[in-house]
């Protein structure tokens, strides 16, 4: 699936309390510190319009008090760049269950490249201060 | 005592351990710095209870190797808790002690929380039964037993496996020192209790935001992924026995909690516990040395992202290689192999105890009856619930969860790919130790207890993934529960094994009335194991051991009794060697080597040897001064000249 925003998930709307995931609310569209937006189509840094959020806004006043919950499976769309990733991701787990030194190499192998980005990142930019790393 | 009061004294005695367990883990955890909200309360204090076993532990070791394991031991280990309490400022003796701790309890308590526990109460009823016999009873006890009476980490040379990593049997010991063997099991059930609760917190804490409570859904959720693990009959069989699968699962679980924490909240504290957890888990089992890796890797990117500097992630890395090591630098010094023998084999051809016939038996015993082949491996997860009493798997069922074993791999691949960003970086973590598991299970043995290892964080992982789900696409929630509900099918040969368990339960009810006479009618050699210890102990020969053939699931009552015991499918005293010197007329040199006063073997012994070379047996014994005691018509017993 395609993600909207590179922004950090989570938190919820300061405008209508929704879960907020990545920069701008799914609900009113308000973005993480700011008024509610008029448009759902938010835009990157750049000023290129990102993609629509999957279903059109719901008030949360206009939800059913009493009702059989709405089941609808929402409409997920592999953007090209992540549905190969995928692809290969969904065979090498099938792949690691017939071969089960496979699970063990994505297993140390990704914490090992994983330690590695961390790193990386680290020396990259300054990570804020942490009970941890002041203590 | 009725079935009923042996289990309710039981679970009043686990409680308090509990409790105790609990307090000693706010020594890593302090609950001031704990979660609030019913979720993260619920994983924290699932998590504080394993790091307080855990420490228990590494203190029993270290009190083992001074010798100092004595039943007034526990007062001066509470009081040095007290001490390093004071010290840092929540001194026990302050009512804000209590108070915060008693907090954290509160808000662990949710509808969620006590439904689990009320299940779990229920199915509990079986940890009361005495174990008849097996692994337990054959040596995973027999450690514990070994060393409570020794007072000390000794070693037998003929235990099964002398030089093994035990971890979990150290805090096994304190039970047996106050000879509380049955209630080893009931400590073992509290491990499943804690493995429910931290897989229903884990789930609903994935979904809590800044101390905020999840809602109704999520608390539903929660339930959900621990009804996958807790119908499994795999989980609640082994739940109820000494045996140590539910415990590492729940120390594995343990410590992918706390290291989730500790990224979701960049908590040093979280971090703490992730190690003290990981490292006890390396050391419960040998081959669960192939853990250390991949955590020490966990371990090192966690500290990173927490911003520790260089000198602080050595300083974790250090403590969580010093925390894991005890056992392996104990074997390697003394048997010059610290997992052995599975490095002392391949490489010197030989070791202490075991021979390479023993170590290629065993290897093959581990994945007995399943076709190794790539198909073969991809169809074990299946067949393991259509299948699950085949000599592969060796249980009664599972539930269906077992089938999206390959989704900590999917995720794990898919995480590595997008790894420049830092929450698929956190995801990538779990999701790649719970595929190691995965792995090691599959590589090291099908057996479906085994399977245990990763069972509760691969639900945990799941339903965190349905929760998240949830709360994205807030209309299809219900598919999410949906998929999740899932997981928690039984296979359709939990349904006997329910009902074994269930008729288990009213024959326990009905006709339990007192531990002994409970064993002497149902244990099988029991009442042999009871006249053999008698007739050493009046002759003043307890320097004598018993040699017991093709009976190796009575040597913890042996061992309870003060007597030593040779003879295992293993070992210099394996039984193969034992039969081929009936064959060669050469007992004498067994009862030489191993100082025996007694031998037992089952009356009809068909199976393995013949009635003719019994007789043989029966007369070279007589030769050397051996006399037949009569106890029972389904076991031989021969006494010594001097026993009577």
């Amino acid at each position: 699936m395609s993600e909207t925003t590179d922004a950090p998930a989570g938190g919820f709307c300061s405008q209508c309390g929704a879960e907020r995931l990545g920069a701008f609310c799914w609900n009113c569209g308000a973005p993480a510190d700011g008024p509610a937006r008029e448009t759902h189509a938010p835009t990157t840094a750049a000023g290129t319009p990102r993609d629509p959020p999957p279903r059109a806004p719901m008030a949360p006043a206009a939800r059913p008090t009493i009702s059989l919950p709405a089941v609808s499976f929402p409409t997920i769309t592999l953007a090209p760049d992540a549905a190969l990733p995928a692809a290969v991701a969904f065979a090498a787990a099938i792949a690691s269950l017939a071969f089960p030194w496979l699970a063990l190499l994505i297993g140390l192998g990704g914490l090992v490249a994983v330690a590695n980005a961390e790193w990386r990142s680290r020396t990259a930019v300054s990570p804020p201060p942490t009970e941890i790393g002041d203590a | 005592m009725s079935a009923i009061g042996k289990y309710v004294g039981a679970l009043v005695l686990v409680h308090v351990a509990w409790l105790l367990f609990y307090l000693v883990g706010t020594l890593v955890l302090r609950p001031a710095r704990t979660s609030r909200t019913p979720g993260g309360a619920a994983a924290d204090l699932a998590v504080t209870t394993a790091c307080g076993m855990a420490l228990v532990g590494f203190a029993t070791f270290a009190l083992g190797l001074a010798h100092l394991l004595y039943p007034f031991t526990p007062v001066g280990m509470a009081v040095v808790a007290a001490l390093i309490f004071a010290y840092r400022g929540d001194a026990p003796w302050r009512a804000a002690f209590w108070t915060s701790r008693f907090d954290a309890w509160r808000a662990a308590a949710s509808p969620g929380a006590f439904a689990i526990y009320a299940f779990a109460l229920v199915y509990g009823f079986a940890s009361a039964r005495p174990d008849l016999g097996g692994d337990t009873t054959s040596y995973h006890l027999v450690y514990a037993a070994e060393w409570a009476r020794a007072h000390a980490l000794i070693v037998d040379p003929t235990l099964r496996v002398p030089y093994y990593a035990t971890n979990w049997l150290l805090v096994d010991t304190w039970f047996m020192m106050f000879g509380l063997t049955d209630q080893t099991q009931t400590l073992s059930w509290l491990t499943s209790v804690l493995s429910l609760l931290g897989i229903y917190g884990f789930v609903i804490a994935s979904v809590e935001r800044d101390g905020r409570p999840a809602g109704t859904f999520a608390l539903v959720l929660g339930v959900i992924a621990a009804a996958s693990v807790a119908l499994s009959t795999v989980f609640l069989e082994t739940s109820a026995t000494a045996l140590i699968d539910v415990p590492i699962g729940l120390f594995f679980l343990a410590t992918v909690i706390a290291l989730t924490h500790a990224l979701r909240a960049r908590s040093g504290e979280q971090l703490a516990a992730c190690i003290v957890c990981a490292a006890f888990l390396v050391g419960m089992k040998s081959s669960l040395l192939a853990f250390y890796l991949p955590f020490a890797f966990a371990v090192v990117a966690a500290a990173i992202r927490l911003g520790a500097a260089p000198r602080r992630i050595a300083v974790a890395l250090v403590a969580f290689t010093v925390l894991a090591a005890p056992w392996y630098v104990k074997n390697f010094i003394e048997a010059g192999d610290p997992i052995s023998p599975a490095l002392n084999i391949p490489l010197q051809g030989v070791d202490p105890h075991w021979s390479a016939d023993d170590f290629h038996g065993l290897s093959y015993d581990l994945k007995l009856g399943e076709d190794p082949s790539p198909l073969g491996n991809l169809l074990v997860p299946l067949k393991s619930l259509t299948e699950p009493s085949s000599p592969a798997f060796r249980a009664d069922g599972g539930t269906f969860i077992v089938l999206l074993a390959w989704v900590p791999a999917f995720v794990a691949a898919l995480a590595l790919y997008r790894r420049q960003r830092p929450h698929a970086r956190d995801d990538a973590l779990v999701a790649c130790l719970i595929a190691f598991a995965v792995g090691y299970w599959m590589s090291t043995s099908y057996q479906s207890r085994y399977m245990l290892i990763f069972l509760a964080a691969l639900a945990a992982f799941l339903g965190m993934l349905a929760a998240r789900a949830a709360v994205r696409y807030p209309n299809a929630r219900w598919w999410a529960a949906a998929a999740l509900a899932f997981c928690a099918i039984p296979s359709t040969q939990n349904q006997a094994a329910a009902r074994n368990m269930l008729a288990a339960f009213d024959d326990f009810q009905a006709n339990y009335h007192d531990r002994e006479s409970w064993m002497m009618n149902r244990a099988p050699t029991y009442p042999e194991v009871q006249s053999i210890s008698d007739a050493l102990q009046r002759s003043g020969r307890t320097d004598l051991r018993v040699y017991r053939a093709y009976l190796e699931f009575d040597r913890l009552y042996f061992t309870q009794r003060g007597v030593r015991v040779a003879g295992d499918l293993f070992g210099p005293e394996r039984y193969l060697d034992f039969q081929q010197a009936i064959v060669e007329d050469s007992i004498a040199s067994y009862v030489q080597r191993y100082h025996i006063g007694a031998f037992l073997f089952p009356t009809q012994w068909e199976g393995n040897f013949p009635r003719a070379e019994q007789a043989a047996l029966a007369v070279e014994l007589g030769a050397l001064g051996f006399h037949r005691a009569a106890v029972s018509d389904r076991f031989d017993v021969y006494l010594a000249r001097d026993v009577r």
